[in-house]
């Protein structure tokens, strides 16, 4: 009898159609706008050469020779640092005038120093400022020695031209850095979370006070318990469906490199979905309200947690991590998307497991919760 | 005006997710308008967070810590190895640094081979090369004064003075871009309204739309045009009040009212408005269900607020995003602000305004023609 009810149940749940068209068709209308706006974001983030122009305001060949040969050397893990175009001031003005096809012009002065003109600011212009100020400050140290202490010139000089380095560089560990990829963590939360809608009729369906089916649910000698579970079942089934299709379109189709193990990945949005059925299953059976009034509970916990977990504003998570980081631990939207973050930087490990634990027993809560509350409830009594 | 009424009582339903929107909204612009820079008509150094865990104490360590603070954000608490990881996966920080014990006597021993400065970063980012670039510069131009017979002191102070020294550079832009908090707050308001609109005023049309609904109007004594125009007064009266609050609440936000500048900003929200109503009349006309008002609330404005730089800055956008942006109001309410920002006027935005408009029409003439298209099918 239970399988023939969760067959049933099931074909309620494929014959919804609209929902599961909204439920497939968000992550995927919004993973490929994510994928066209943040596509190129890190890249920029990434070290290029700073494209300079460089204009020569005097005729020393002696100061001529030492701007090149220091603006040529400089470089960054064996990367040249700067794009350098030797020019005319007119030429050079009118390429950092006209969009970005140089960042700022260096111009050599007669007194051996450096200036640069710049249009904004910015890291690129910080970049090319400390360059500047680098070898200014060097002229005048050189200057200053030779004035105050010129028996230690040659020493000073010989240092200024040694190569020397104080930093030790590390890269961060972790699959894939990129910060953009967090609004797609936060899409998939969403809809998982969003799978609450599929749950939610579970318990109007279930009650004879609440609508022509559970009345009729209500009649029949089957337990209350069993209509429960079974539509619960199914309610996950089509969720798991919907939620692996919209992640199998993002990770093969849009290319999204969430980082980390793959199958860890959809393990992860098949906890979540369960969480998210949970959910609704949960708030499905609260209490006797109308239909609109529980999707509209939903829809605040699901926005409000998205919002909260950063799916508008990449930095609101740390944000938060900062300010009431208990409100991390307790949303489920960002334990979501924190468990895909963990499984990206730091691999199978604690904080991963520690995002399956609160999913796992979030979900039993929510799941014996809803069914107590469903169980309870009586509508007559002589 | 009983559909007048009606659509005031139908629109009550929605008033838990209209305060809802409204509240994430309003902590978006809160938090965000907490960024906004004083401006750029002079030259300033880029602010990175820097973690930085000082295992010497020495008077260099001391010293280089002292120099990143006058240009950079220096966390010293004793963070953990994941919250460090996140600090700097967010950016917030560009740099962990971790000074060994014995760099500074290193340091003034000048052996040649000194100790370095462990620093982890994102590979191959800009921020992270900056911060280590201005170690290094202050660094080794101490370490040059002190060979040229100063003391550490002395040296550092020195080295301090002349790294803080930007009378080099200078801003040759003609333009001098104002960032003011104004700006960061109505650069958000797009996204409130199209929640707003979307969540409440859309699901309620919806439901006027509905097949047992429409038939059962559609009967009675009341005539279609009287129906239609009680929905669309019900409809800019509800965006009016939106626009009203949105603005006022903005406008107390950042501080600023019945400026010149602000005028000309709350010309563009008005104008946005418009626009956002006519997309809202365009997809009430497809047969939506309103139960996927939620979905599409969520499609529609973040869709336009990520593509049109609502939340993030067109120049950061790809190329292709530039280019689909361009064909959205949001791209052109911001392009608008941009304008207002550089100091431009009623004229110079005004193509702006147009464009805005103008795209409001196109999507409601479709929207409209395929709503006749339907209906003539359905007969």
């Amino acid at each position: 009898m239970f399988l023939n009810i969760l067959c049933k149940k099931l074909k309620i749940c494929v014959n919804n159609k609209q929902n599961i068209f909204w439920t497939l068709m968000f992550p995927i209308i919004l993973g490929t706008l994510f994928t066209i706006a943040f596509g190129g974001i890190f890249e920029s983030y990434k070290f290029e050469q700073v494209k300079t122009a460089v204009v020569f305001d005097t005729d020393n060949e002696q100061v001529v020779e030492n701007a090149k040969t220091f603006l040529e050397g400089i470089s960054n893990d064996g990367k040249k640092l700067l794009d350098i175009q030797y020019l005319e001031y007119d030429e050079a003005e009118a390429l950092l005038k006209d969009g970005e096809k140089v960042n700022g012009i260096i111009r050599v002065k007669e007194d051996g120093k450096l200036t640069l003109d710049i249009l904004s600011n910015g890291v690129l212009s910080t970049i090319q400022q400390s360059i500047v100020t680098g070898y200014n400050q060097n002229v005048t140290m050189i200057e200053k020695v030779a004035k105050e202490h010129p028996e230690k010139l040659y020493e000073v000089i010989k240092g200024v031209s040694e190569n020397t380095s104080y930093v030790l560089p590390k890269s961060l560990g972790g699959d894939n850095k990129d910060p953009f990829i967090s609004y797609f963590y936060n899409l998939l939360a969403m809809t998982t979370l969003f799978a609450s809608m599929h749950s939610l009729r579970i318990g109007n369906n279930t009650q004879a006070n609440m609508s022509k089916v559970g009345a009729r649910a209500n009649a029949s000698p089957v337990r209350r318990m069993s209509f429960q579970i079974a539509g619960f079942i199914a309610s996950f089934l089509v969720s798991l469906a919907v939620v692996e299709i919209g992640l199998t379109v993002m990770i093969f189709i849009l290319r999204v490199e969430f980082g980390g193990n793959i199958l860890m990945i959809y393990l992860t949005s098949a906890l979540a979905a369960l969480l998210g059925v949970s959910l609704g299953f949960f708030v499905g059976n609260l209490g006797s309200f109308s239909l609109d009034k529980k999707e509209g509970i939903l829809v605040g916990i699901t926005l409000l947690g998205c919002a909260l977990s950063g799916l508008m504003y990449g930095d609101m998570k740390i944000i938060i991590a900062e300010k009431a980081p208990f409100i991390n631990k307790i949303n489920p939207a960002a334990v979501i998307s924190d468990s895909y973050y963990a499984l990206n930087m730091f691999g199978v490990g604690g904080r991963f497991f520690e995002t399956v634990m609160y999913m796992v027993g979030l979900s039993l809560i929510l799941t014996i919760g809803g069914l107590l509350l469903g169980r309870k409830v009586s509508y007559d009594s002589i | 005006m009983i559909v007048f009424k009606t659509f005031f009582k139908v629109l009550s339903r929605y008033k838990f997710s209209m305060i809802m929107y409204l509240a994430i909204a309003l902590a978006i612009i809160t938090i965000m308008s907490g960024f906004n820079s004083s401006g750029n008509a002079s030259y300033y150094s880029v602010s990175q967070g820097i973690i930085v865990l000082d295992n010497d104490k020495s008077e260099v360590s001391r010293g280089l810590i002292a120099y990143l603070e006058t240009i950079n954000y220096i966390y010293e608490d004793d963070y953990t190895e994941e919250q460090i990881t996140d600090m700097i996966y967010y950016t917030k920080a560009s740099n962990y640094l971790i000074i060994p014990e014995g760099f500074g006597e290193a340091f003034l021993s000048d052996s040649g081979n000194p100790l370095k400065i462990e620093s982890t970063k994102e590979v191959d980012t800009r921020m992270g090369y900056t911060v280590e670039a201005e170690m290094d510069s202050y660094l080794k131009l101490t370490a040059n004064y002190m060979k040229g017979g100063y003391s550490f002191s002395e040296a550092d102070e020195l080295s301090r003075e002349s790294l803080a020294d930007m009378s080099a550079v200078n801003m040759v832009s003609e333009v001098v871009i104002q960032d003011d908090k104004i700006f960061t707050v109505f650069t958000i308001l797009p996204y409130a309204l199209l929640t707003l609109l979307c969540s409440a005023v859309l699901p309620v049309i919806l439901r006027f739309g509905t097949m047992l609904i429409s038939r059962r109007t559609g009967i009675s004594s009341l005539p279609s045009v009287k129906k239609q125009s009680m929905l669309a007064l019900a409809s800019a009266l509800v965006t009016i009040g939106m626009i009203c609050v949105l603005i006022i609440i903005s406008s107390l936000l950042s501080g600023e009212m019945l400026t010149a500048r602000w005028a000309l900003i709350a010309i563009d929200v008005i104008v946005f408005s418009m626009t956002a109503v006519m997309i809202i009349i365009a997809l009430s006309s497809f047969g939506i269900n309103p139960e996927a008002a939620p979905a599409i609330t969520n499609i529609v404005a973040l869709s336009f607020s990520f593509l049109g730089g609502i939340f993030v800055p067109i120049e950061h956008l790809g190329g292709t995003a530039k280019a689909i942006g361009q064909f959205l109001p949001t791209y052109w309410y911001s392009e608008a602000i941009e304008r207002i920002k550089s100091g431009g006027g009623l004229n110079d935005i005004a193509i702006c305004l147009g464009i805005q408009l103008l795209f409001g029409l196109m999507v409601m003439v479709i929207g409209m023609l395929y709503g006749r298209y339907n209906l003539r099918k359905a007969e």
